[in-house]
């Protein structure tokens, strides 16, 4: 059907202009250049609660705002309408004949006779009363955030350490005060910053940043960066993810604090510890061979008693010695190893009959076929080392018990051996199995009035002995149960 | 540094005359406010339009709150473009508050000045004991507050947040812009310097002849002030207008050229 087939009559019966002016749910409102209201519509009549009577002729726009409003119109409104012809969303407040307000965006068109002189001026006019309050509330909240932000700001800027944040794909858009001195620049430019990098350090701190950013994950790295001096200080740059909004991507909230000192002391201890270890081996091995000799001379009865418990302190002594130069070793990076092929099952009785002269109070239990054959290819002693130190450590921290279990146990497919350390002592807790094997790292000894045993060493030889034979160490514990340390070694192709 | 006076005030020079007619534009507007009424002087005189700094295209970054703090401020720029561009026997035209702008320059360095054409003017705006200004205090605070609520409310607070363009200022910008432009903030101190200004005891002073152009139905500045500027000020010449209004050099053109020519003859 087209429209010539309907009768236009019809069509123009569908539109009654006059009630659209009418009844449109917005204000019509026209007035002569000096504000003069001639024609209004109904919808504002309502609006402001007059008949047209009261309006028309008599009220000029201006009587239908306030006073500062009419300042305004004069001085804007009007030469603006009579300049440009048209004015747009202006924001004003409408007086009703109570002389109550609402809000209302303006805009109007001017009607120009032919010399351009105004004629007359139609406003359309739009009840703004709930856009003023999603406004409002806009604003508040915007005040409320930049509040919080502010507040943010005052914090990390009081913060002696580098604060920064970063968007989620890693562009960082906040830097706190401090950078600015610290990098003694008045713009933040990541390029300036990462130029005082130790050029060393550079690829190490993008590796942690990217594997970060792509894992979503908190990092921490330690780096060097150039000071003001144009000497290099020891950093930790961290980052830690966070979520501002459940919607919104994660953020990145980051630090770089100076921990030159720390590192630096650190440093100064490995290497007193180097040294010191280093200097005892010689006056010890010393000792031994003198007591050796003593040993060999015959001496009055008693005196053998005091030379038995001169050994135990001389061992000990060694024992300690030894450790400290295996850390120094480790750090150093020079823990070297002679492997060779050898039986693992021999080794193995070998360091339960070693422990098991030296201490009495429990028995080592082999569980395990002593005539297994199941050769590996290792540093020999440094895995009797591991195990030796194992089953000690066994002992002292079951001290209510009478044994330790050994076992070895080789894989189904016979590419690999466990060998497992087994206590029935006090276990150690949950939140302290990573740390254990942190270097000076001690488990609180309750029943000794966290009176800590030892130096806190052995674990981390052992771990770092495994680790250059590929291998680890594992712990499973219970409280008041027990503790099982355990780690593989490939066997060898025989 | 010859041209950095004319560059921060966007002087604007037009015309073959020898003569030269200063234009100054009045509060929330600039130069482009004098565009119906400066043509027709263009073949006898020497046409000199500005901004004041804040206003229009002059340059922003030399506005000071302190320099700017009053009217004296603005009138300096007068005086500074007249030094810089050399000018004599000047006659200055000021819509509104440039009509005492003009006076007080007139007043410091009359040597400039030949006369001076006040458009709307107001020696204070506030009423007084014995004095009629048009305005309560109150009146200007609201007119204050529809000033922020235009310049300052959704537009330029909220608009460069949801845009995402704290960079484009001019989002901000008044509605007017099209027409007149003015930072909302300057504006903002310029309504206050403007509004509660009281140049009264200044008027005796003025040695320099002037004209007021007195509109009908001036809200801003009523009869009763152009009245009172003519009863005080020395030389001051009273031309009723049939004009309605705070801007006849906007909204009837042709009436005040006509004024204006008859003053300059």
């Amino acid at each position: 059907m087209s429209l010539s087939n309907i009768d236009r009559r019809v069509v123009d019966e569908l539109i009654d202009t006059e009630e659209l002016y009418q009844n449109a749910p917005c204000g019509y409102l026209s007035f002569l250049p000096d504000g003069t209201i001639i024609k209004i519509n109904r919808t504002l009549l309502r609006w402001l609660n007059y008949n047209s009577e009261e309006v028309l002729y008599k009220k000029k726009f201006t009587d239908l705002i306030s006073k500062g409003a009419a300042l305004h119109f004069e001085m804007f409104f009007r030469p603006l309408v009579n300049a440009t012809g048209v004015v747009n969303q202006l924001s004003y407040d409408i007086l009703a004949k109570d002389r109550s307000s609402f809000p209302v965006f303006l805009s109007a068109v001017s009607v120009k006779a032919e010399d351009g002189q105004v004629k007359a001026v139609n406003a359309t006019l739009y009840d703004v009363r709930e856009r003023k309050l999603y406004e409002q509330e806009l604003l508040l909240s915007k005040k409320k955030a930049d509040a919080e932000r502010k507040r943010f700001e005052v914090l990390s800027d009081f913060n002696p350490e580098i604060i920064w944040t970063a968007a989620a794909d890693g562009k960082i858009d906040y830097v706190n005060r401090r950078f600015y001195q610290y990098f003694n620049t008045a713009e933040f430019s990541l390029n300036t910053a990462l130029e005082k990098v130790c050029t060393h350090d550079r690829f190490k701190l993008f590796k942690a940043w990217r594997t970060g950013l792509n894992k979503r994950q908190g990092f921490a790295v330690e780096i060097r960066l150039k000071n003001q001096a144009d000497s290099f200080e020891w950093h930790l740059i961290k980052g830690e993810v966070y979520i501002e909004e459940a919607s919104a991507p994660a953020r990145w909230i980051g630090s770089c604090t100076n921990i030159d000192s720390q590192v630096k002391s650190i440093q100064r201890r490995d290497e007193f510890i180097n040294i010191a270890s280093h200097e005892l081996k010689t006056p010890i091995t010393s000792l031994k061979a003198y007591h050796q000799i003593l040993q060999r001379i015959a001496l009055p009865a008693n005196a053998e008693n005091f030379l038995s418990r001169a050994n135990i302190s001389l061992n000990s002594l060694e024992f300690l010695a030894s450790s400290l130069l295996d850390v120094s070793k480790i750090d150093a990076n020079q823990l070297s190893l002679n492997p060779t092929t050898f039986s693992i099952t021999e080794a193995l009785q070998e360091c339960i009959d070693i422990v098991s002269a030296a201490r009495r109070s429990h028995t080592i239990i082999s569980q395990f076929d002593p005539t297994l054959s199941l050769a590996v290819f290792a540093d020999r002693q440094r895995i009797m080392q591991v195990v030796i130190n194992l089953i000690n450590n066994a002992i002292k921290y079951s001290p209510d018990a009478d044994q330790v279990e050994v076992y070895l146990e080789p894989n189904a497919s016979g590419t690999l051996v466990k060998i497992e350390i087994r206590d029935f002592g006090v276990g150690i807790p949950q939140e302290q199995l990573d740390l254990i094997f942190e270097k000076y790292y001690r488990v609180n000894d309750t029943k000794n009035n966290n009176k800590a045993a030892g130096l806190g060493l052995g674990l981390y030889i052992i771990q770092n002995i495994l680790r250059h034979h590929q291998s680890r160490v594992f712990v499973n514990s219970e409280i008041n149960k027990g503790s099982s340390f355990y780690f593989s070694l490939p066997l060898s192709q025989s | 540094m010859r041209n950095s006076i004319s560059k921060r005030n966007n002087v604007t020079i037009r015309g073959n005359g020898e003569k030269v007619l200063l234009f100054a534009h009045g509060f929330g507007c600039d130069q482009n406010s004098w565009q119906f009424v400066k043509d027709t002087f263009k073949d006898d005189y020497k046409l000199v339009l500005f901004d004041y700094v804040g206003a229009g295209k002059s340059d922003l970054k030399a506005y000071n709150s302190s320099r700017y703090g009053s009217l004296n401020g603005y009138a300096t720029d007068v005086l500074e473009i007249c030094e810089e561009l050399n000018l004599e026997n000047v006659v200055f035209i000021g819509h509104s508050v440039s009509s005492m702008i003009g006076m007080l320059a007139a007043i410091d360095e009359p040597s400039f000045f030949e006369k001076l054409v006040f458009v709307g003017p107001s020696p204070r705006y506030l009423n007084d004991q014995g004095y009629h200004g048009g305005f309560e205090r109150a009146d200007l605070e609201a007119l204050f507050d529809f000033m922020d609520s235009n310049y300052l409310g959704w537009s330029s607070q909220l608009a460069p947040a949801i845009m995402g363009n704290p960079e484009r200022p001019e989002l901000g910008e008044f509605l007017t812009s099209s027409f007149c432009s003015t930072t909302p903030e300057i504006a903002r101190e310029f309504a206050r310097v403007t509004f509660f200004s009281d140049n009264r005891t200044d008027l005796p002073k003025l040695k320099v002849p002037s004209l007021t152009l007195q509109c009908t139905d001036d809200i801003i500045a009523p009869m009763s002030i152009g009245n009172y500027i003519k009863a005080h000020t020395p030389f001051n010449e009273l031309y009723l207008m049939e004009a309605s209004g705070h801007c006849p050099h906007i909204s009837e053109p042709q009436e005040t050229i006509k004024a204006i020519k008859q003053f300059l003859n």
